[in-house]
């Protein structure tokens, strides 16, 4: 703790250090070898505040305080300065009345000096230049048409297929033998990000689960939806809403698109 | 946007025709390039019919290549067409050796095949000079099919013709279709030059196709050797069509329910509507999206037009008995067929199929709406 008392959530106190000073104040002579011989500058010139209470024995006098100060030594938290155990402030003291100690807990100054750059993150990013994500580059698709003049032409088709989808080929040779073919149903996909279960919190699965239930069972609207290959919680397993559930069970496939017809057989 | 024309006629005319009515519609195209496709030829190729001829654009090296090729393969020379262009070729218009246009005569192996295998033959020696072209840069092949000449260039369509003395009695044909090309996303490259020819379908397109990507992905998964290429977005429309032609065994009257199927009411409405939704199922992929005016012509010489689901392209048909012609723009149709009943001329809509049998009586329209004529 600096003298100014100040506290930042980065702020460090001496027991976050690897080493610990102890020093004794009682034995101290203020001679000043220790703060001079130190490698790493981990201890300064300190001045306390001190306050001193009168209380003399009887009634006569009223106890009363006084503020005084002390001089002495202040180990810095900054964690360039941090002590690295050298004891070479024990070595040079006259009286042994300093002394470095090991820490008695996981120290927390690994997490403060790496300063300056990126703090690390999860996601997999590595901060190496040249990623995919920096390639990606949005052109538009015609030199020639504007797009935002001519976004009437495209057809958003919203609804996907469910069921095997035969070759062209075969399934209007069976279906002109009138034979049997798999059924194939138009459907509207619900698709948050193509996110599995495993990667949802249950309060978003559940929301999700009662989303799709209202269509189905309120708006009469076929709709299911995709575990992925996070599994499907017990919860749901119970559930009578299962029904509205496609589960992805070892398929092989990461994700559910409305490209992935081949893949759901 | 490129510019269009397509033409059948009961006499051999000359592609000059042609050209003269891209040339009349230059202000929708930029003069990068120039495709041609000729069939019912007239001419010394007419008496040919039957026998295959390879068009394309040769180097000298190229040349020798193709010739021990062909040696070896079987084929031999039947009848040649070797275009002498003057030495310094007109500006924008790249210097070539030899435009080549070669009737062969079958070898004599070839005898008693089926002409189903005559045909897969013939389209794998496209395929395989293509490929031996590609390695050496020597040799662009456009198309090696009976009755068929081909020429595609890079320039500006009139000099490319003059250039190219395309007015000469040899290249007289009946069915020729043509377009005037617009760079408009990609490096010059002929190989992405309309009109696309695969075994006896050539279509050219107006138009780009934003579904292009998925639709060549299920193209190339077919595993058809002749679904490559794919230098423009245009090309799966031809691809596309012999998928269904030959793959599928379905009608022309069928194209648009594969490119543009009908949706909603109108599918419930469809008197073929259980077939209908089978084929918008299993034929999801083709699904174009786009603004396009596609043209071509069918293995029997059949002209058509079909338009997007929006009819966002401009597309024109008119003549007389013996003599139509379908073009882009009014003013290239004015200058193929001058002499012609102008208020029968007719601009499909959004659910039409247009087309001209090869008797050249009549233009046929078909609404989407109407009943299939499937084969039973």
């Amino acid at each position: 703790m600096s003298s100014d008392g100040r506290i930042a959530p980065s702020t460090l106190s001496v027991k976050d250090l690897p080493w610990q000073i102890h020093w004794n104040k009682d034995q101290c002579t203020l001679c000043g070898r220790c703060t001079a011989v130190c490698p790493v500058h981990a201890i300064e010139l300190g001045v306390f505040p001190k306050r001193i209470v009168h209380a003399s024995v009887g009634l006569k006098e009223a106890p009363s305080h006084v503020y005084e100060v002390y001089h002495g030594i202040r180990q810095k938290t900054d964690p360039a300065y941090a002590c690295v155990g050298c004891a070479m402030c024990s070595l040079v003291c006259p009286n042994d009345c300093i002394m470095p100690y090991r820490s008695d807990e996981a120290d927390k100054l690994r997490y403060h000096v790496n300063r300056g750059g990126q703090p690390r993150r999860r996601g997999g990013r590595r901060n190496v230049p040249g990623g995919i994500l920096d390639q990606i580059k949005f052109i538009r698709i015609s030199m020639l048409t504007d797009p935002a003049l001519d976004a009437g032409r495209h057809e958003f088709e919203m609804r996907t297929l469910l069921g095997r989808v035969l070759p062209p080929e075969q399934d209007l040779k069976l279906l002109h033998e009138e034979r049997w073919i798999p059924p194939v149903r138009e459907i509207y996909p619900l698709m948050i990000g193509a996110m599995s279960f495993g990667a949802l919190s249950p309060t978003m699965w559940e929301g999700l689960q009662m989303g799709v239930a209202y269509l189905n069972e309120e708006l009469g609207m076929p709709v299911r939806m995709c575990t992925g290959e996070g599994g499907c919680p017990p919860r749901l397993l119970r559930s009578r809403f299962l029904k509205y559930v496609i589960l992805q069970i070892a398929s092989g496939y990461f994700g559910w698109t409305g490209l992935s017809g081949p893949y759901l057989k | 946007m490129c510019r269009l024309i397509a033409i059948t006629s009961q006499t051999p005319l000359s592609p000059m025709i042609a050209i003269g009515a891209l040339d009349a519609m230059k202000e929708g195209h930029d003069g990068s390039g120039v495709g041609l496709f000729l069939s019912d030829l007239g001419g010394h190729f007419g008496e040919l019919k039957g026998e295959p001829i390879l068009s394309g654009i040769f180097t000298n090296a190229g040349m020798k290549r193709l010739d021990g090729f062909m040696m070896e393969v079987g084929f031999l020379t039947k009848y040649k067409l070797s275009i002498k262009v003057p030495k310094t070729p007109p500006p924008g218009v790249p210097k070539r050796d030899i435009y080549l246009i070669r009737a062969y005569e079958y070898p004599e192996t070839w005898e008693g095949l089926s002409q189903s295998e005559i045909h897969h033959r013939l389209m794998n020696i496209r395929l395989r000079l293509r490929h031996m072209g590609e390695e050496k840069e020597d040799m662009i092949v456009f198309s090696f099919w009976p009755d068929v000449i081909m020429i595609k260039e890079i320039g500006e369509p009139l000099a490319v013709a003059e250039h190219l003395q395309l007015e000469r009695p040899e290249l007289q044909a009946r069915v020729m279709i043509a377009q005037g090309r617009q760079n408009t996303n990609y490096a010059i490259n002929l190989y992405a030059c309309h009109p696309f020819f695969i075994q006896g379908v050539a279509t050219m397109t107006n138009g780009e196709n934003t579904a292009f990507v998925p639709i060549r992905e299920f193209l190339m998964s077919r595993g058809f050797p002749g679904y490559i290429g794919y230098q423009s977005d245009s090309e799966v429309f031809t691809h596309t069509l012999h998928f269904m032609l030959n793959r599928l065994g379905l009608p022309i009257e069928a194209y648009k329910h594969v490119i543009t199927p009908l949706s909603g009411e109108d599918l419930e409405n469809h008197p073929n509507r259980r077939f209908l939704k089978h084929l918008k199922h299993v034929c999801r992929r083709l699904i174009i999206d786009g603004p396009n005016c596609v043209i071509g012509c069918l293995p029997d010489k059949t002209l058509f037009l079909v338009q997007d689901r929006k009819k966002l392209r401009p597309g024109v048909v008119g003549g007389r008995p013996g003599f139509y012609a379908i073009s882009s723009e009014m003013c290239g149709l004015d200058v193929a067929i001058p002499d012609r009943d102008k208020s029968k001329d007719f601009q499909p809509m959004y659910l039409d199929t247009v087309y001209i049998r090869p008797d050249r009586q009549e233009v046929t329209t078909c609404r989407q709406t109407d009943e299939l004529p499937l084969p039973r």
